[in-house]
């Protein structure tokens, strides 16, 4: 009982780590608390759904869908937030206008699809599953899992080991410096924008396919986790989203087994108010994208 | 000779202060040039505004004889215009060989597919920058540092791992903003050597400086603002003598004395 409840909670908490790792990664580069990020996970999901249902396989639904958030993601930043940041405009705008803009697109998105709870369809992932020990894993966990693995993976190689990703290190850290260096930050700026919305909306995806429930507003209870998440992992930390991410998702999980499923969120933000008493920068200190 | 660098009427109005008035200069190809002046004199708007920092009021900046006054400023770094910061501004959670590889960023040619996919060509370029860079903090003698954090360095050497990251894409121009700034005379001499070397190397330099015997030490050409204007523009001897220029600096009192001074030294020179 206690292992299978350890892998689920892993499991869970993978995504949440995998959904957190493109919010902080927009933060720590862009210096934006972006709250549009939930809707590139509402996104994600409805996207794979759509193209499940016209007969894609999750193998081609995954990546599209992913992609095709992260290039919802370029362009709803460049609408929002081009122009605040030309003026340099405080924080706090950038912040109430994602706040106005995603609600908007939620409202939007709800009055033309309603607001019903909706599910892949049955087959999309095999329903086969393995017997570890006394545990049991689905397929659809393991493709979780994998997904989630190539995927932060990749991120951590861009980041460390590519010219593009030295570039955005730079800019995350001193952006007038970068630019004197020749890197492009608008271009920059756009690339982060997309990776982050390519994450969100995998994220999207695959929390669909654990709970197998999509509907418009499944971001915006993700977004609550995602700000435990990363504020708990260090603002722009990416090992912190990472261990922050997974650690959460086993506490949800166990609380909801061996406590009461009513009190999982009121155990998972009584851990935010405690880390925050305790170390305001994050459990891991620094506010920046220096672990990457 | 068309002029490297070739500033016409550059002019930048704060609300209530004009930091630099319609200054004419003109910084021609080889050599140290420095822009030196009292404090507030517009040392470093001047530098912001040939940097692309700051966009000017009014007047044009050429550079190579092209007109760069409405690009970016990572255009302009592109074309070959390099600088460092007063303030230091490496990137300190980066090793001192990445620091420099950011300064290469706009000399690599290859696009992302080449980059995610890892082509030959990829790898043949990278292998080629870290080559650079390695020449690059040779130069500066940071060469057994590469693998170090920025932030572990001690002030004198971030000073110059600043500076090769500024020089590893080899421009035709740097901008050097107050290089000795904080430096003991130790280090400000090994410094002065080393920003005669930058020449050397093709570089052509263009520094502001309040540390006048570094000033004069190293400079081919001195340029004089006050008050955003240009006073005075020759040779460090001749800025050392001109009466208006020691006023700048250090009110009539102890102009009228050095000038006294100074005729006494040229009397004993002849």
């Amino acid at each position: 009982m206690l292992a299978q409840q350890l892998v689920n909670g892993v499991l869970l908490g993978a995504t949440y780590a995998l959904f957190a790792l493109g919010f902080t990664l927009m933060f720590g580069v862009l210096r934006v608390i972006n709250l549009t990020y939930g809707f590139y996970f509402s996104a994600g999901a409805l996207l794979a759904l759509w193209m499940a249902r016209q007969g894609a396989s999750i193998w081609l639904a995954l990546p599209l869908a992913s992609l095709g958030a992260g290039c919802i993601a370029v362009v709803l930043d460049w609408m929002l937030l081009t122009r605040l940041r030309r003026v340099q405009a405080p924080e706090l705008s950038s912040l109430m206008v994602t706040l106005g803009g995603v609600l908007a697109l939620y409202s939007a998105l709800t009055s033309w699809l309603g607001p019903d709870i909706r599910r892949l369809p049955p087959g999309i992932v095999s329903a086969d599953a393995f017997l570890v020990g006394d545990v049991r894993v689905t397929a659809a966990q393991i493709l979780i899992l994998g997904a989630t693995a190539l995927l932060v993976g990749a991120l951590l190689l861009l980041m460390r080991g590519t010219r593009l990703g030295l570039a955005i290190r730079a800019m995350a850290e001193k952006p007038d410096a970068a630019q004197l260096m020749g890197i492009d930050t608008g271009q920059a700026a756009a690339l982060v924008s997309f990776i982050s919305g390519c994450l969100a909306g995998a994220g999207g995806v695959l929390i669909g396919l654990n709970f197998n429930a999509i509907h418009p507003y499944m971001g915006e209870a993700m977004m609550l986790r995602g700000f435990v998440v990363i504020i708990v992992g260090g603002l722009g930390d990416i090992r912190g989203a990472l261990l922050a991410g997974l650690a959460l998702g086993v506490i949800e999980v166990m609380t909801a087994g061996y406590v009461s499923s009513g009190l999982k969120e009121a155990v998972a933000f009584l851990i935010l108010v405690a880390v925050l008493w305790t170390r305001p920068s994050g459990l891991f200190g620094r506010a920046v994208l220096r672990r990457a | 000779m068309i002029p490297l660098l070739d500033l016409s009427g550059l002019t930048r109005r704060y609300a209530g202060l004009v930091a630099v008035d319609g200054v004419d200069m003109q910084v021609m190809a080889g050599g140290v040039h420095a822009v030196i002046g009292p404090n507030g004199a517009g040392k470093t708007t001047l530098f912001n505004l040939v940097s692309g920092l700051v966009p000017p009021s009014a007047g044009r900046i050429r550079f190579v004889g092209q007109d760069v006054t409405g690009l970016a400023a990572d255009r302009r770094a592109a074309l070959g215009l390099a600088r460092t910061f007063q303030n230091i501004r490496v990137f300190a959670a980066m090793t001192v060989l990445e620091n420099v590889l950011t300064g290469l960023h706009a000399r690599l040619a290859v696009g992302l597919p080449g980059v995610v996919l890892r082509l030959p060509r990829f790898r043949a370029e990278e292998r080629r920058a870290v080559a650079r860079a390695r020449a690059a903090l040779d130069l500066v003698g940071l060469a057994d540092k590469a693998g170090q954090r920025a932030q572990a360095l001690s002030y004198g050497d971030q000073r110059r791992l600043e500076i090769a990251r500024a020089m590893a894409p080899e421009p035709p121009l740097v901008l050097l903003d107050e290089p000795a700034a904080g430096m003991n005379p130790a280090e400000t001499e090994a410094l002065a050597t080393l920003v005669r070397r930058l020449s050397e190397f093709g570089a052509t330099v263009l520094l502001v400086e309040h540390d006048m015997g570094f000033v004069m030490d190293i400079s081919d050409t001195v340029t004089v603002l006050n008050f955003g204007k240009r006073i005075y523009e020759g040779t460090p001897q001749a800025v050392r003598q001109e009466p208006a220029v020691i006023e700048a600096y250090l009110g009539h009192k102890v102009a009228a004395r050095l000038a006294a001074g100074a005729k006494a030294g040229v009397r004993g020179a002849g």
